[in-house]
């Protein structure tokens, strides 16, 4: 790779400044100035069995331990997370899940170990996470002011989020998912992957 | 290597500023406005060192020009040792508040690698904008890579940058761009 | 406020540095708001914090965001990926109110994934920290986002052996490393 006067000394990958950490809203900041300021929102999942899904870059490849989300105010059930890979028109292939596990405590994030360490590929990847109920809450960046439902799902697609509704619990191996058509949550919610230090 | 290892870009090419790449480095960016301040010393450069990440052509230099004008502003590049590339020369500072461009004696093509922007002024009333850092304490604006010279308008063909002893409440807000138009 | 003009990864803009807290706004905003003075999280606790270094250089200095207090003393330090250690100051006097507070510290820093660490050795010590909002830090975030902590640390070990942190109240002071210029 060369930055154009190829000089080997600036021959670096890209990489995050932060390593070892994949965010549903890690790609926001660049393309979309976030109000940093507006504090985080609860809000439910909608539907039973229903996975959301974000398709992030990752621009370094690594080990993921942990899998995590930020839980909101109401608890109960039991949720799944996982990483895809995108393979354009053939969809997203399951690199690997946490599998069926029960809602932790509210109001803290919940990080579950992957079985193994997951092996995280550079480039195009999709963070999922479905819940067995439409009551638990996750929270949910907020803007300020609120966006209408109508907007706030334009936003949702920007930003790369989507969903599909499956009939139960547990990420599919393969699958292709559908943009979002009912009112969405509030803004989007907080999960992710990271390499634990510990 | 891997597929996505690929040219670092910035998302807006064609322009570099005194403050890229910090919100990287320092994601505690202070809830401030931009505030108007006199030069601190007649005829004082202050310079910024960062790491231009994609050649490219500059045509013009800008800053953030304050409230109150007078007297003259020169602009310009530095490579890594501290001499010039290319400079606006002095030019008549007009009032602000606003961004200030000012083209080039002549364009030039800024490296990949770390350069050195200077601005300089030749009198201690003229006003330009910063980013007010104070509640940060002194020498924040060192650690976001700005120096200073004395007696140093118009810029010296050598840089000679010193650590700050000015602006260290916040330092002007400028930079190099390729207008096309 | 994120700039339009700013390069998300860390080989634009700035070599050289790495700051305890880089990166945070680039995960959504998280990061950004802090406080400028608030007594240090627990005596002898180290605060770990995982970076990526672009490029390697030689290290000049060490900081700290000084808050309006300054007592006792301090160690920084940096951390290979293995979490061995690469150099510290050692004992450091905290000096200087409320400004960043410079501590020499010369060493090569390699590229790659690195660790810096910042011990205080007592709780009356200031320092400017990041935000206290429960809601963007949430008990269990600040791990998920590259950092640990370990008690009876001071001075830094010669390996540390990181754990989670005890309460959203703990939360670790602006510090890094840079070669400073000029």
């Amino acid at each position: 790779m060369s930055l154009g006067n190829g000089g080997a000394i600036y021959d670096e990958r890209v990489a995050l400044a932060r390593p070892g950490i994949l965010h549903s809203l890690m790609d926001i900041s660049d393309k979309m100035y976030l109000n940093e300021t507006a504090v985080p929102v609860s809000d439910d999942a909608n539907t039973a069995y229903r996975a959301y899904f974000v398709q992030v870059q990752n621009p370094q490849q690594f080990a993921a331990t942990h899998a995590w989300w930020s839980v909101g105010s109401v608890g109960g059930g039991n949720f799944d997370m996982g990483v895809y890979a995108l393979y354009g028109d053939q969809g997203l292939s399951l690199l690997g899940n946490i599998g069926s596990t029960a809602v932790g405590s509210t109001g803290q994030v919940q990080a579950t170990a992957f079985s193994s360490p997951l092996i995280i590929p550079s480039g195009p990847v999709v963070l999922a996470i479905q819940f067995d109920t439409a009551t638990t809450e996750i929270m949910c960046e907020n803007f300020e002011p609120s966006p209408a439902p109508s907007w706030n799902n334009l936003l949702s697609r920007l930003w790369g989020f989507s969903q599909e509704d499956f009939g139960s619990l547990g990420l599919p191996v393969t699958t292709s998912a559908t943009d979002p058509i009912t009112p969405f949550f509030q803004g989007p919610p907080i999960f992710g992957v990271s390499n634990r230090m510990y | 290597m891997m597929p996505y290892s690929d040219l670092i870009a910035i998302e807006r090419p064609g322009i570099i500023t005194s403050k890229m790449g910090v919100t990287d480095r320092s994601s505690y960016m202070p809830a401030s406005v931009f505030a108007d301040t006199a030069w601190p010393a007649a005829n004082a450069a202050c310079y910024v060192k960062l790491f231009n990440p994609e050649e490219f052509r500059v045509t013009h230099m800008w800053y953030l020009a304050g409230t109150t004008a007078s007297g003259n502003v020169d602009l310009g590049i530095f490579d890594d040792f501290g001499t010039k590339l290319g400079s606006t020369g002095s030019t008549a500072i007009s009032a602000g508040p606003l961004a200030k461009i000012i083209a080039l004696t002549a364009p030039l093509i800024v490296p990949v690698g770390e350069v050195i922007l200077g601005l300089a002024i030749d009198n201690g009333t003229a006003q330009f904008q910063r980013e007010d850092v104070s509640i940060f304490g002194t020498h924040f604006d060192r650690l976001w890579g700005f120096a200073e010279e004395a007696a140093a308008f118009a810029l010296p063909s050598a840089a000679t940058p010193v650590a700050l002893t000015n602006f260290q409440t916040g330092p002007p807000i400028f930079g190099a761009v390729d207008l096309v138009y | 406020m994120v700039s339009p003009y700013e390069q998300r990864f860390g080989l634009a803009g700035r070599l050289d540095w790495l700051d305890a807290h880089q990166g945070l706004l680039g995960l959504g905003g998280v990061g950004g708001q802090y406080t400028v003075s608030e007594t240090y999280f627990g005596a002898s606790v180290a605060a770990y914090a995982r970076v990526y270094n672009p490029r390697a250089f030689v290290c000049t200095h060490g900081y700290v965001f000084n808050g309006a207090v300054v007592s006792g003393n301090f160690d920084i330090g940096i951390y290979n990926e293995l979490g061995t250690k690469i150099i510290a100051a050692g004992a450091t006097a905290q000096s200087g109110t409320s400004q960043i507070q410079w501590v020499p510290l010369a060493a090569t820093i390699p590229a790659g994934w690195l660790i810096l660490a910042f011990v205080a050795d007592n709780i009356t010590a200031t320092f400017a920290t990041p935000n206290t909002n429960i809601a963007h830090y949430p008990q269990g975030m600040i791990e998920m986002l590259g950092w640990a902590r370990e008690t009876a640390a001071y001075p830094l070990p010669a390996a540390l052996t990181p754990v989670a942190f005890g309460a959203i109240t703990e939360l670790p002071p602006l510090f890094g490393v840079v070669r400073r210029w000029p």
